[in-house]
């Protein structure tokens, strides 16, 4: 089976998840977030049955929706702000995330031995890359809602390197939860913050 | 009818009840405590082999539930260990609604019990990390209440915890590796290493620890030492399960000695950090800290016989916890200003005699000072680690000295005669704050001076793990 067109869900993964990374704009980093769960769905697609792969895609889905209308409802305190120039914080995560990126291409054989994965080469692509650019995130920010959004995108990186290696209905059942859980977390956190700044 | 239908299913759904009582807190407070309590009396009571005799029949109680093709398992041996998660959560609910924490207390409790109890019995166990992930979410909004910003010190808990499911996920793939294959001895150390980091991320070991302190300057008192007690306790069961299940694990003499190791780390850090701390609540972080060393201590001395001083720990360590949230809860309460800066603390032994007394007695009982409810066990894991791991007994003693010089210096503030923030009038302590400090301190007490009355019945919980060595 030829499975090269797959490095274009991996690339929209990769994609995704630097501009997650780069970018303050919470309308580009919500469509960002769910460009990263339709990636992670064509891709799931290999090693799972469209019906189980597509409760992945309907979760992110929700998980963006959820954080969207939190975003949209709170107000003034989340404007949204025309598109900028990069400055040079959102430079450096650029470069951090592309490093990140490259080491991720350079080391696949090793991490594909690591992961006993003949195959696979772009699911573990976008895995490795999206858990390492999600831990870039975590690392890097401070704020609630994108360090939320960090966490969101390292643990769909985890779930498709899982999806690979172990099939399992309750622990399905049991990310989805930790998926809404995270996002309902993050809306909580936006909620609340936004009350002290307005009150 | 099933074991965890009772301590699971039921308990989460009468939770669901308690959600939607939220507006009737104290209706909602009398009903959990109630439930909670028959609960803890059905875990004693129950029979060890779950088979109820009638004159005319026998009738079993099942010990599995399956769930999506994974079971649920609670069986007789684990019943003692059910009932101290349940008897937390008791403690804690009497005091919510004195304290009134939040309106969400009461459920919220009562789930990430019925959580705690899910890890300590789901079969394969490896998924209690998705569980302990899903208990630190719904912890939220009992850490971080609306009306307060958004702490760093919880979000650094979520991202831990979310770190360390990937690494325990990850470490139950390779270990069905290494149960095929034995010699992968490659497999075999990573999966180790991986399982001591997802371990020391979940417990906050150092340099893992940070958001222990953070939380509990920022968090309510109460909601802290319930969650944080909690997670102590099951957590130090949880690891013995890994060691009980894993022949291989348990037999790699690398893995006891990081784990003691790890431990005095915590301990030493853990007292020195206390020392310059300037704010009372933090402590408590630090308590925490050197107590899950001592856990860590008390297991990797399981071969000679440390692990009935790590069952032993549990109650009369809870007991402190509870002393401590109760009365800085209780100061709280009397003077919602009061920020526990060392500023503030100048003569509150002069306010509040009882209540700035119980939180010195706490301290000095989770330090193991004679006289006091954990001095036994913990005289007898010097003793251990003094005769099997010597090298470690500068490093403990340095932690002991710390945390006993951050207990004196809190003991000449407290009885300071002068003051900054906090009135020097005595001020009164009302009854109900006074008398659970009172039956409290009893039963340390009794705990103390006879330690064999109440605490063997609390080795049970080591029944399951029959593979680790007991004396």
């Amino acid at each position: 089976m030829n499975i090269s067109w797959l490095f274009i869900p991996a690339g929209l993964m990769l994609l995704a998840a630097e501009v997650n990374l780069t970018r303050r704009q919470w309308l580009v980093n919500l469509i960002a977030l769910a460009a990263q769960y339709l990636g992670m769905f064509l891709l799931l697609t290999l090693v799972r049955p469209p019906t189980l792969a597509a409760i992945k895609l309907i979760v992110g889905w929700m998980d963006t929706l959820v954080l969207y209308i939190t975003l949209a409802s709170v107000g003034e305190f989340y404007t949204l702000k025309a598109p900028q120039r990069l400055s040079s914080g959102q430079i450096f995560r650029l470069l951090a995330g592309l490093f990140m990126i490259v080491f991720t291409i350079v080391f696949l054989p090793q991490i594909q031995s690591l992961f006993l994965m003949e195959g696979n080469q772009p699911l573990l692509l976008a895995a490795v890359g999206t858990m390492l650019l999600g831990l870039l995130q975590v690392s890097m920010i401070s704020e609630p809602f994108y360090i939320i959004l960090g966490l969101l995108t390292f643990l769909s990186g985890f779930e498709l390197l899982y999806a690979a290696l172990e099939l399992s209905l309750l622990l399905e059942a049991l990310f989805a939860g930790i998926n809404l859980g995270l996002a309902l977390v993050g809306a909580y956190f936006l909620v609340k913050d936004a009350e002290i700044e307005q009150p | 009818m099933s074991t965890p239908l009772i301590w699971i299913v039921i308990p989460i759904g009468f939770a669901g009840l308690l959600a939607l009582l939220h507006n009737k807190p104290r209706l909602s407070s009398i009903l959990t405590c109630i439930f909670t309590l028959g609960l803890v009396v059905l875990a004693f009571i129950f029979p060890k082999d779950l088979a109820f005799v009638l004159p005319d029949q026998r009738i079993e109680i099942p010990s599995n539930l399956v769930i999506l093709n994974r079971t649920l398992q609670i069986t007789g041996g684990s019943l003692t260990m059910v009932a101290l998660l349940y008897a937390i959560t008791l403690l804690w609910n009497l005091g919510n609604s004195v304290f009134k924490v939040s309106i969400w207390f009461n459920a919220l409790s009562l789930v990430i019990t019925a959580l705690w109890v899910t890890v300590l019995s789901v079969i394969p166990f490896l998924y209690a990390a998705l569980l302990i992930e899903l208990i630190a979410l719904l912890s939220v909004p009992l850490l971080s209440p609306r009306g307060k910003k958004t702490d760093q010190g919880l979000l650094r808990y979520i991202v831990f915890e979310t770190l360390a499911l990937a690494l325990i996920l990850l470490t139950g793939w390779m270990l069905s590796g290494i149960s095929a294959v034995p010699a992968a001895s490659p497999l075999l150390v990573r999966a180790s290493i991986m399982l001591l980091f997802g371990f020391a991320l979940w417990i906050g070991a150092f340099p893992f620890h940070s958001w222990i302190p953070m939380i509990s300057q920022s968090s309510a008192p109460w909601a802290v030492s319930f969650l944080l007690a909690i997670m102590q306790t099951a957590l130090s069961v949880f690891l013995l399960t890994f060691l009980d299940q894993y022949a291989w694990l348990r037999n790699l003499p690398q893995v006891y000695t990081s784990l003691r190791w790890l431990g005095v780390i915590m301990i030493t850090f853990g007292g020195l950090a206390a020392t310059l701390q300037l704010n009372l609540a933090r402590h408590f972080g630090y308590l925490i800290i050197m107590e899950t060393g001592y856990s860590l201590l008390a297991i990797s001395l399981a071969p000679q016989g440390g692990l009935p001083y790590l069952a032993m720990l549990l109650l009369p360590r809870v007991l402190s916890y509870f002393l401590w949230g109760w009365a800085l809860s209780g100061i709280r309460q009397l003077q919602p200003e009061a920020s526990f800066e060392q500023g503030s603390l100048s003569g509150l032994y002069h306010t509040f005699p009882l209540l700035s007394m119980s939180i010195l007695v706490s301290m000095l009982s989770l330090l193991g000072f004679p006289l006091l409810p954990l001095f036994p066990q913990k005289q007898m894991l010097w003793l251990l680690a003094s005769q099997n791991a010597p090298e470690t007994i500068p490093f403990i003693i340095i932690g002991g000295l710390g945390m006993l010089v951050a207990i004196l210096r809190l003991f000449s503030l407290f009885i300071r005669n002068e003051s900054n923030n906090i009135s020097p009038t005595p001020q009164k302590e009302p009854a109900k704050l006074v008398v659970p400090i009172i039956l409290v301190l009893i039963l340390m007490l009794t705990i103390a001076t006879a330690p064999q009355a109440i605490l063997p019945s609390i080795m049970e919980i080591l029944a399951p793990f029959t593979h680790l060595s007991m004396p």
